[in-house]
């Protein structure tokens, strides 16, 4: 198992290494000077000079690899230097940032699961009935529509006919529970589609049928198949947390939450490229680091997919 | 006992079962024996409660009603698969699976059931060091012989062995089948064996069925040589058998 995390640790930091390295040289495709913008907001009307001296400041004038080299070595410490956009250390920016969109994400996480896990559950045990195919075009109709559009579907109901929520704001909890609940809704439908089907998987197995013919009550058997048919979910939910922090730009911007989405959306409008390699790689190491939490779950879960190459007869 | 009277089970137009009527007995080794195809894994579906029948009745000892219908303790019949691996729960270590039953239909207390777990890997001839290791990581071998060990925690009055010899090499399945010979001797459990080898069959069986097409078209009592076999098709599988042995010694 410690060899296996081991291993599986060196291709996420591969992965992450990739990540930086596609960033950096996209941004740097940009048509629009970094060092032109800059210089434009800090001089208004810069001579060649002074773009040639911020360009300096920055290291711009350097060639890319070099850059490159720069930039990395001081990110793994967690130095991500000044915006060129507010001047202000990018560290304490995105720290302040990432505060909400952490706590939408863990929250959309919390609905996503206790929308997905009872309503699997029910469409299971109810298979081919009424409350099977309800559920199953209110999974169709969720997916089919996307989550800005809830959110304000949400805003309508919640906050502006039954004033139950304030509409912007991300002070305290309460805050979180509509945009939570616009995310959860669309990612939660195909969630119980995979849970259904993997209990329905579980409760047709082998050894959960001669469990029942030898005795073995039946919620002794419900535990043999939700353990059986949790780690497609948890695979799911880790994934829709990733997507969550990645994708959160919409959400954010329609409930005004001050989250690194909506950080990243800024950075970009501003060509504000230090920023923006620093906003994606955290999102990239938290979108791997989720990702590997759910798949160490699952190894303890499910052993059979884990297990170590079996024995034979001598 | 445990007796069919009658019974008929049908998939669609296919009559799988037709008609059987059988006595397997405490204390003794039933076998029945047959093609694939000849109804026989129905029939232990059936008695394993796995499976209605359409019509006729499965009773157990002196009862009157029907198996299903009088809601019997399903620990009384305990089933050992073919396929053993697909039987155990994968999450369950070797020790958890004999534990199960022990703990679950017996509710004896941990520190007897301890001493049980040893006493049945001793019986079925389980290394016990492998207790703690999960199913999947077990052999062949060595999880029918846990399948067994579970059945017979169990305490059952019968148990089942569904073509549950078949796949494993001649060595491996002559030293269980002994084992299980041994065993026979020394509990009151009454074993059914269902299968297609008519080796397997002369060496356990204290009553033979051969079954053809859903139906049992012949009875053997305490067997003694193949010549005992009157009905053609029996004699069939005698030449069958026949012919398999002297493939092998070639």
């Amino acid at each position: 198992m410690i060899k296996r995390i081991l291993s599986r640790l060196l291709v996420l930091a591969v992965v992450l290494f990739g990540v930086t390295l596609l960033t950096f040289f996209y941004t740097s495709l940009s048509i629009v000077d970094a060092a032109q913008a800059l210089a434009v907001r800090r001089f208004t009307r810069p001579t060649a000079e002074q773009v040639t001296q911020v360009r300096h400041e920055l290291g711009l004038d350097q060639p890319l690899a070099k850059q490159y080299a720069a930039w990395l070595s001081k990110a793994v410490s967690g130095e991500f230097g000044n915006s060129y956009n507010t001047g202000k250390p990018i560290i304490n920016e995105l720290s302040a940032s990432l505060q909400p969109t952490l706590k939408l994400a863990s929250m959309a996480l919390l609905f996503t699961a206790l929308l997905s896990i009872p309503l699997g559950v029910w469409s299971a045990s109810g298979k081919g009935g009424i409350a099977d195919k309800s559920i199953y075009l209110f999974g169709i109709v969720c997916m089919s529509v996307p989550n800005y559009w809830i959110g304000f579907m949400l805003m309508l109901a919640f906050a502006v006919n039954i004033p139950l929520f304030s509409i912007m704001g991300a002070d305290d909890l309460k805050d979180f529970i509509l945009p939570a609940l616009a995310v959860a809704i669309p990612t939660s439908a195909a969630n119980i589609r995979v849970f259904r089907s993997s209990l329905l998987d579980g409760y047709n197995s082998d050894f959960v049928m001669y469990a029942r013919a030898r005795g073995i009550s039946e919620i002794k058997i419900a535990g043999m198949v939700s353990r059986y048919a949790l780690p497609p979910l948890v695979t799911l939910l880790g994934q829709s947390f990733g997507f969550t922090i990645a994708g959160s730009a919409m959400i954010e911007f329609v409930f005004s939450i001050p989250g690194i989405g909506s950080m990243l959306v800024t950075a970009l409008g501003s060509r504000d490229t230090v920023t923006i390699n620093a906003c994606v790689l955290v999102i990239a190491v938290i979108f791997v680091a989720v990702n590997f939490l759910a798949e160490i779950i699952n190894a303890v879960l499910d052993p059979k997919k884990h297990t170590k190459e079996r024995v034979y007869d001598t | 006992m445990l007796r069919t009277e009658n019974v008929t089970k049908k998939y669609g137009q296919q009559t799988a079962v037709n008609g059987v009527s059988l006595e397997i007995k405490d204390n003794a080794v039933t076998v029945i024996v047959g093609e694939s195809g000849s109804g026989k894994s129905t029939l232990a579906r059936m008695l394993s409660l796995i499976e209605k029948p359409d019509s006729g009745r499965i009773l157990l000892d002196d009862s009157n009603s029907d198996l299903i219908s009088a809601k019997t303790d399903r620990r009384l019949i305990q089933l050992v698969m073919q396929d053993a691996a697909s039987s155990l729960d994968p999450h369950q270590s070797a020790r958890q699976v004999i534990d199960e039953p022990l703990k679950l239909l017996i509710k004896m207390e941990k520190v007897q059931r301890a001493r049980r777990i040893e006493e049945l890997c001793d019986m079925v001839k389980f290394p016990k060091e492998k207790l703690k290791n999960k199913v999947t990581e077990l052999s062949g071998g060595q999880q029918k012989r846990l399948c067994i060990a579970r059945a017979l925690a169990a305490e059952p009055k019968y148990i089942i062995f569904d073509e549950a010899f078949s796949g494993l090499d001649v060595t491996l399945r002559r030293c269980i089948l002994t084992m299980l010979k041994k065993l026979r001797e020394k509990l009151e459990t009454g074993f059914l064996i269902i299968t297609h080898d008519l080796d397997t069959a002369m060496f356990m069986a204290d009553r033979i069925y051969v079954m053809r097409s859903g139906n049992i078209i012949e009875t053997l009592d305490r067997p003694k040589s193949f010549l005992d076999f009157k009905e053609d098709y029996s004699k069939e599988l005698v030449r069958a058998a026949e012919y398999k042995r002297q493939a092998l010694q070639i």
